[in-house]
């Protein structure tokens, strides 16, 4: 349970910064003719241009290293920025090799889709992508095993907690919520509209205000953090305000571990807990059984 | 058709509607759905753990966390709860009920009560009694249709089978009874609006989307403030306040700042707040105004 995670340190809770570098391929995944229309696709193609920059300089005044989640095609395009993000010691993990739906795939093409993203990965950043991030699309039953017969060693990609836990192959899931991550809340589009109803830009106020009431409540309760943060959304001039003020906020406090996605994977990897029956991991595996046994 | 209401100036006429030094009524209620409603019903949910994990998120660490939260402000909630969670999440509805709290009906699956024969929605009934029953020791009392809708039929199958209350309408501002033909009244209806409904300011989901046209997800102090408001204004007139709220969206770690700036606002009234179960809020519209309901029906 929440009250006994323990983390390093007697620290009391974990906080990972990440971002999702996928240079516009989200949208693309959803609007493939936006790769026409130039003047809305220039608003996915800031990122690369001026936010990952922008989202750096942030980093290095909050001094400790975040995840990057990157298709490999995208970081091979950037190879550059990928090079600037790793040498400034953040972790460069997989996003797919082209943001392509796992679902769709035969699970030999997306071994070799997933064993070639943390080739070309690694051999930009120089260092092991031992995180996954789903791009889009629906998490295969049994992706883990994937995932791990990949190499990966853990995913930020599913939810049902807000502490990690384990899959049935050991691959470390990092549950992720989408009122901290910043697309929710930002993305804005005309035509084609993003999200659908077109609604209003909210209050960056607002915005600062809920990332800060959920970080004071996972510190209250110890549980694990996981901002994330596109260089499209975050990485502007008027918003990179908003995640100063969080970073300076989490930094005030000496009990929080500030950690990699990786770094607490591994910890918690080390604790090698079990979820018990009435985890959602194992209550899905138990409702796959019963509709198979309903046929 | 026809609802039977209590008259619009009641309280203006000093006749207060609460017991002995009660000036409004609270009935906090909780629908704990989990990963139930339309994706398990349609199926599509079995290949979506993405979502089925958000939505397990509700019974599996909201809920308990909410009940703490309840218990630090001494309150006592209703919750909605389709069997199918109480089937897979047996150890935290235990809670609900050893805490004092009070547990009601709200399908097994989260089905749509409109869409479902008069047959189907007794099957749900019947099989949702002997799961409260064999589960937790309870047979529950009281009703809140999923997903809003239900048929013409549906009050009367519901009293027939022993619900004494539902709380699924939108119809007014405090209880009022549905018609039935074989007694002077029917259910009592505590109704919610739209207004405390967490989905409409909190929820979102992408795949499937949710609510539809993805609106933004409010300002947490916004959404306080305006149910804040909404319980105030009850109360100012004297009425009956529920709400619609969900664990697995109002009781995510940093929202639990919303329920407790609400929980506040209740308490800081003492008790000229009945802050208590719908349960408790039926019974005592009944004994009050249960054998004069039909006097008191409007047209």
């Amino acid at each position: 349970m929440t009250d006994a995670t323990k983390w390093p340190d007697r620290k009391r809770c974990a906080a990972v910064i990440s971002v999702i570098f996928d240079d516009g391929l989200d949208a693309l995944a959803q609007a493939p003719d936006l790769r026409d229309r130039s003047k809305s696709f220039s608003v996915w193609q800031y990122g690369a241009a001026r936010g990952v920059e922008r989202l750096c300089r942030t980093f290095e005044g909050f001094g400790r290293p975040t995840s990057w989640f990157v298709p490999a095609n995208v970081a091979e395009k950037h190879a550059g920025l990928v090079r600037d993000i790793a040498a400034a010691g953040h972790d460069v993990e997989s996003h797919g090799l082209a943001y392509e739906r796992y679902d769709t795939l035969a699970p030999v093409q997306s071994l070799d889709l997933l064993k070639r993203s943390r080739e070309t990965l690694h051999g930009l950043s120089g260092k092991e992508a031992t995180g996954f991030r789903l791009p889009m699309g629906n998490w295969p039953h049994r992706f883990d095993r994937l995932l791990s017969e990949a190499g990966y060693l853990w995913s930020a990609s599913l939810n049902g907690d807000d502490v990690p836990y384990s899959h049935a192959s050991g691959l470390v899931e990092l549950p992720v919520h989408m009122e901290l991550e910043d697309r929710p809340y930002f993305q804005f589009n005309f035509t084609p509209a993003f999200p659908k109803g077109q609604s209003r830009i909210p209050s960056y106020d607002g915005v600062l205000h809920n990332w800060l009431a959920e970080f004071d409540a996972y510190r209250a309760f110890g549980l694990c953090y996981v901002l994330q943060l596109r260089p499209e959304w975050s990485g502007t001039p008027g918003r990179i305000a908003i995640v100063e003020d969080l970073l300076a906020h989490i930094r005030s406090f000496d009990d929080v571990w500030l950690a990699t996605g990786a770094m607490v994977a591994d910890w918690h990897r080390a604790t090698g807990d079990v979820p018990p029956e009435q985890h959602p991991l194992k209550v899905y595996e138990a409702y796959l059984q019963e509709a198979k046994n309903l046929g | 058709m026809t609802m039977l209401h209590q008259s619009d100036f009641l309280t203006s006429q000093g006749n207060a509607l609460w017991p002995t030094g009660r000036q409004s009524a609270v009935a906090l209620a909780f629908d704990v759905d989990g990963p139930t409603g339309d994706a398990m019903l349609d199926g599509s949910l079995l290949t979506n753990p993405r979502y089925f994990t958000q939505g397990a998120y509700g019974p599996w660490r909201a809920l308990p966390r909410l009940l703490d939260l309840l218990s630090r402000y001494d309150l006592k909630a209703t919750f909605f709860v389709p069997t199918w969670v109480v089937l897979h999440w047996s150890d935290n509805c235990e809670r609900i009920v050893r805490e004092g709290h009070e547990i009601a009906y709200h399908g097994h699956r989260h089905e749509l009560f409109f869409e479902c024969s008069l047959r189907q929605q007794l099957d749900i009934m019947e099989r949702s009694r002997s799961i409260f029953k064999e589960r937790l020791g309870v047979t529950p009392i009281g009703f809140r249709t999923p997903s809003g809708d239900w048929s013409p039929a549906t009050a009367e199958l519901l009293y027939d089978f022993g619900v004494i209350y539902s709380s699924s309408m939108r119809g007014d501002d405090r209880p009022y009874f549905h018609p039935a033909a074989s007694s002077p009244h029917g259910l009592v209806e505590i109704p919610g609006r739209w207004d405390v409904d967490d989905y409409a300011t909190l929820a979102y989901t992408e795949e499937p989307d949710f609510p539809i046209g993805l609106d933004r997800i409010a300002d947490y102090r916004i959404v306080m403030r305006n149910w804040c408001a909404e319980f105030e204004g009850y109360h100012r007139v004297g009425l009956c306040w529920t709400t619609i709220f969900h664990p697995k969206v109002c009781a995510k770690p940093g929202r639990l700042s919303i329920l407790e700036g609400l929980f506040l606002a209740i308490r800081r009234h003492g008790d000229a707040v009945w802050a208590t179960r719908c349960g408790d809020i039926a019974q005592w519209w009944i004994e009050q105004h249960g054998p004069n309901a039909n006097l008191e029906a409007r047209p």
